[in-house]
């Protein structure tokens, strides 16, 4: 019965005792208790944060302690530029665009400057013990509470586990204290072009998308993982060829902690400069209007080998409004045969409403495994 | 091996300098990255596949069959090494370094394709 669907479907049912609502509050540099770290700021003068501060502290904020505000002022004149002009290859000519077609201009060398300084500060965060999140679309909720997941193509679906992080990640701090809207836009997730999607739906203004309904209804969904050691070490700052080949030759202490990965197609958000934003995100607050989400300064890796999750591990429901649920937890839990597997545990602390959410996301994913012969 | 930018009367153009085996030998560190992917839960194709992908800056250059088993070619886009990988249903099956004259051989044959004239040396 190990690993069955209906076992699995009882466990989630069980709704175990589990902490409510999480509040990850970042406490402000100049209000933080007791000095934990020696020192000050080499840019602001103000105490310099512990390792454990850094993690709850907006990159923004940390940026300041180390950077001037010239510096960040020319790192975030960054975005919209090209990080990879030296690149030949013709499957990535598109990536030099922008959207509307028009060029990137070359990144300046205060540019690379600045975005090198940038990742030298935010880098050593990614670490063991680091807390990461990995925003994830709601269709997949589902497979991640089950377990398993259905993938491929209708003609050659393929059953595979859904017990590890890979992809894009990032440390909780990028995000902190963001509604959901404000996290999508941050994270450059209006890549979708279809009427409606599981983060953004099209709006009425050209190369603009807007926050999904589909999460103003059931919110956005993030793992909430705490990095390993060797999950820190395969955790990478993505970046288009120039950036790459200037921080490789010049900065050691990012020595192997970046990897060449080149923009194609020039709707793709994803920026080549290891920070990610919106291409063209409406802002819930402007909805009529032609506001898009600002620059939310940040540093993005990519799980280069995809890393397991761990016992205690969160799923968070989070909000327009920036309020977040704990909705399940990654626990060891006794199986029928005397083993022990760890699985998703809801939490006990769901409306009615909820628990119908997440149950029927479970069963939807059970039936897609089990037709797909899982 | 990258190619080199040179300024002609013409414009800018791309140079591609005399074959060296060592500019188009696949690191040992990207072939045990692929390697480590070997009994991932997601197929070859999957993780090829995936906008999230590590190897993002690979280009699939040739897909054969030998002994009823898949292989795929795959390019390093910028440094033009290759590398050559049995398509499995969990990860990667065989992962084999390119031959470096093979790879330059795929490489120029790409440069027809680019937006820049290519000027071949040696």
């Amino acid at each position: 019965m190990k690993n069955s669907a209906l076992f699995r479907l009882l466990v989630l049912s069980l709704l175990l005792s589990l902490p409510a609502a999480a509040a990850y509050a970042a406490p402000p540099l100049e209000n933080t208790a007791a000095a934990a770290g020696a020192g000050h700021c080499p840019a602001s003068h103000a105490r310099l944060p512990s390792q454990e501060e850094r993690q709850a502290i907006p990159p923004l904020e940390l940026l300041h302690c180390f950077m001037t505000p010239a510096e960040i002022d020319t790192l975030r004149s960054s975005i919209g530029h090209d990080p990879q002009t030296t690149v030949t290859d013709p499957a990535f000519d598109s990536g030099e665009l922008n959207p509307d077609g028009s060029p990137r201009p070359p990144l300046s060398a205060a540019q690379i400057a600045a975005l090198t300084k940038m990742h030298s500060t935010l880098d050593p965060d990614m670490r063991a013990g680091a807390i990461l999140r990995k925003f994830v679309a709601n269709s997949d909720v589902g497979g991640i509470l089950f377990g398993r997941t259905v993938i491929g193509s209708a003609s050659a679906p393929q059953v595979v586990t859904t017990n590890t992080v890979r992809g894009f990640v990032g440390l909780e701090r990028n995000t902190l204290g963001l509604g959901a809207g404000a996290t999508v836009g941050a994270l450059g997730l209006d890549y979708e072009t279809t009427p409606t999607g599981q983060f953004t739906d099209q709006s009425d203004i050209p190369l603009h998308r807007e926050v999904a309904v589909e999460i103003l209804q059931h919110g956005l969904h993030s793992i909430r993982h705490i990095m390993s050691a060797q999950g820190a070490k395969d955790a990478k700052i993505p970046l288009g060829k120039d950036l790459n080949d200037s921080i490789q030759a010049s900065t050691p202490s990012l020595s192997g902690r970046s990897f060449e990965m080149d923009r194609q197609g020039q709707g793709n958000p994803y920026t080549a400069l290891g920070i990610s934003h919106n291409i063209g995100l409406l802002t819930l607050v402007n909805h009529d209007g032609d506001t898009t989400y600002p620059l939310h300064l940040n540093e993005e890796d990519v799980m280069t080998v995809p890393t397991p999750l761990s016992v205690n591990d969160t799923l968070v429901r989070r909000h327009a409004d920036g309020q977040e649920k704990v909705i399940a937890r990654y626990l060891p839990i006794p199986q029928p045969d005397g083993s022990t597997a760890n699985q998703w545990v809801l939490s006990r602390n769901l409306t009615h409403a909820e628990a119908l959410y997440y149950g029927g996301l479970v069963q939807q994913a059970a039936a897609k495994v089990k037709a797909a012969g899982g | 091996m990258p190619l080199l930018t040179r300024d002609t009367p013409g414009g800018p153009v791309w140079v591609r300098p005399p074959f060296r085996p060592a500019d188009y030998t696949a690191p040992a560190e990207a072939v045990h990255l692929f390697a480590r992917w070997q009994g991932d839960e997601q197929g070859t194709e999957a993780i090829l596949g995936s906008r999230e992908s590590p190897f993002q800056n690979y280009l699939e250059v040739e897909r054969t069959v030998r002994d009823g088993r898949t292989w795929i070619v795959l390019l390093e886009a910028s440094r033009e090494f290759g590398v050559e990988v049995e398509v499995s249903l969990h990860g990667f099956g065989q992962v084999l370094p390119l031959a470096p004259e093979r790879a330059y051989a795929l490489a120029a044959a790409r440069d027809p394709l680019r937006k820049r004239p290519v000027i071949r040396e040696g």
